[in-house]
């Protein structure tokens, strides 16, 4: 333990709304503690800058859940493990669900957070992926106003997000718009459980009578951030070809901007993307499987 | 440098009630083995990564290296000194049986992971899920095949069993 | 010290491990005890040469450093084809 724990102070409010008056009232000073699997390696490390945080994991206020035809709601408290075990997750959002069985291990599973996971803001995360292909939109609240923003503009740069001091991330909505795509997933990591991303991708297409109509790709790892590419989707509409194919690769490597680091090289990352893309858009041409890849 | 008072923090162990003085930050792990006397728990790396400070908190899996004291007032926790039952004596034969132990520093963890699944599982588990079940913990002596087997022996002795 | 934290010693997890099948080759050795001889540290040298070994056969190109991650494989496999 290299940090001097007397230095830390955590309190534990009872309500939503007294953690936000109390981040209200001294903004910048109080910082939200959700499951706690990110923040803690940096207090071991010796490594964790802020001092003060108030527990946020268990507030019934960032535990609601909502069903309607259009949207699902999860709270922003919502574990690795409840997603996996959400019924209409395991329906309508296979990849986020894929996502967080990919993530750390069953441990981490059961007290890691996805609205921690957003707010820690790391490029590597394997739920963000999925969250930009669902097109997701995040609600942000204070003690004085409530906004929701599409989770695509959130991450601004690296570890910077569109987030004031007072705020918390209280719920994540997701669009019921995606039953009926042809859904991927795939993590390439250091080793197959346990494993921080080397490259993340997450894709889903509407294809009707052979051709796509609408695409969504969303990578980690190869960015400041997580990343929606959005000119590689445009690049795929029509009667997929094997000219289309490479084009995307082409413009997908011109998106992404990975880099040499402890886990991994630029141009293994650059070339695991695109063979990556690839696997995607042919399985798009094969006849639908059950599951996602 | 501002500090923090020491808290009072109440939760269960192994069913009694018991109250620490701690700061709100301090690990679990620490408590549980310094303050609390229950060094079965143990400390592996302090990063969440290798299962060997596994714990129960209201019966799911965690690393307590992970887990700061003050988030866990009023919860019910389980160590490897509290678990007990068939599930239990079924995986303790079985490690004994298969040799899934040498230096024994990853088995109290190993022993939790492989309860818990057995648990969870209501039909015979298959080697892949076994291989799941315990990929949050290391092992740098067996090279898991041992425990596989020590874990798959144990399943079919207890499926469905646990409480 | 190049990997101090768990996180990067990517040691290997139960998903990871390929199934080991273990054969004794009992061979007596003549200055040891009862004919033993130490097996905690003369394991350790064997694996990686017979490992890499191995990979070259399979792929033609001489491989000069460990570990052989897939970074180095994909280096070497696309030296083959250059």
């Amino acid at each position: 333990m290299r940090s001097y724990l007397p230095a830390y102070d955590m309190r534990v409010p009872l309500e939503l709304d007294e953690a936000l008056e109390t981040m209200a009232r001294e903004p910048g000073e109080w910082k939200p503690f959700a499951g706690g699997t990110d923040l803690m390696v940096l207090l071991e490390q010796g490594k964790l800058a802020d001092k003060k945080f108030l527990s946020v994991a268990r507030l019934k206020g960032l535990r609601g859940f909502a069903l309607t035809d259009d949207h699902v709601t999860l709270g922003a408290m919502i574990t690795y493990r409840q997603v996996q075990t959400t019924a209409i997750l395991k329906q309508e959002f296979p990849l986020l669900c894929r996502a967080a069985y990919e993530t750390g291990g069953i441990a981490t599973q059961n007290r890691g957070t996805l609205g921690g996971n957003i707010a820690n803001a790391s490029p590597a995360a394997d739920s963000p992926p999925a969250l930009l292909v669902y097109d997701a939109e995040l609600e942000l609240v204070s003690a004085s106003r409530t906004r929701w923003v599409p989770y695509a503009g959130f991450h601004l740069g690296y570890k910077r997000m569109d987030m004031r001091p007072e705020e918390v991330i209280r719920n994540i909505r997701l669009p019921r718009t995606k039953k009926n795509w042809r859904q991927y997933y795939r993590k390439v990591g250091t080793r197959r459980a346990q494993a921080i991303s080397k490259v993340c991708f997450a894709g889903a297409a509407l294809v009707e009578h052979g051709e796509i109509g609408d695409v969504r790709i969303a990578l980690g790892s190869v960015a400041p951030t997580v990343l929606r590419c959005r000119k590689t989707e445009a690049l795929l509409r029509g009667k997929l070809t094997a000219e289309m194919i490479r084009a995307a690769g082409d413009e997908l490597a011109r998106e992404i901007q990975p880099i040499d680091d402890f886990r991994s090289t630029a141009r293994y990352r650059m070339r695991v993307a695109q063979k990556l893309l690839e696997e995607f858009l042919l399985g798009l041409i094969a006849p639908p499987a059950g599951e996602p890849a | 440098m501002p500090e923090a008072p020491k808290v009072a923090v109440s939760f269960a162990v192994n069913g009694e009630p018991r109250t620490v003085e701690a700061y709100p930050m301090a690990r679990l792990l620490d408590i549980l083995r310094r303050d609390l006397r229950l060094t079965g728990t143990k400390e592996g790396c302090g990063e969440g990564e290798c299962g060997a400070c596994s714990v129960l908190i209201d019966g799911e899996l965690v690393n307590s290296c992970l887990v700061p004291v003050a988030q866990v007032e009023g919860c019910r926790i389980t160590t490897i000194e509290g678990i007990s039952g068939e599930t239990l004596r079924a995986v303790q034969e079985a490690f004994v049986e298969c040799g899934a132990a040498q230096c024994g520093i990853c088995t109290p963890g190993m022993v939790l992971a492989a309860v818990t699944l057995i648990e969870r599982h209501s039909a015979q588990p298959i080697e892949d899920d076994v291989r799941n079940g315990l990929a949050g913990n290391l092992c740098r002596c067996t090279g898991y095949m041992r425990i596989f087997e020590a874990v798959m022996q144990a399943c079919e002795k207890s499926v469905g069993a646990g409480a | 010290m190049v990997n101090s934290q768990m996180t990067n010693y990517i040691m290997p997890t139960s998903a990871d491990l390929p199934r080991i099948r273990v054969f004794f080759e009992e061979v007596p050795y003549a200055h040891g005890p009862g004919g033993a001889k130490g097996i905690g540290e003369l394991p350790i040298d064997g694996p990686a040469p017979a490992i890499v070994n191995a990979i070259e056969n399979a792929i033609g190109v001489s491989i000069k450093r460990i570990p052989v991650t897939p970074e180095v494989l994909m280096e070497a496999l696309e030296s083959v084809h250059a």
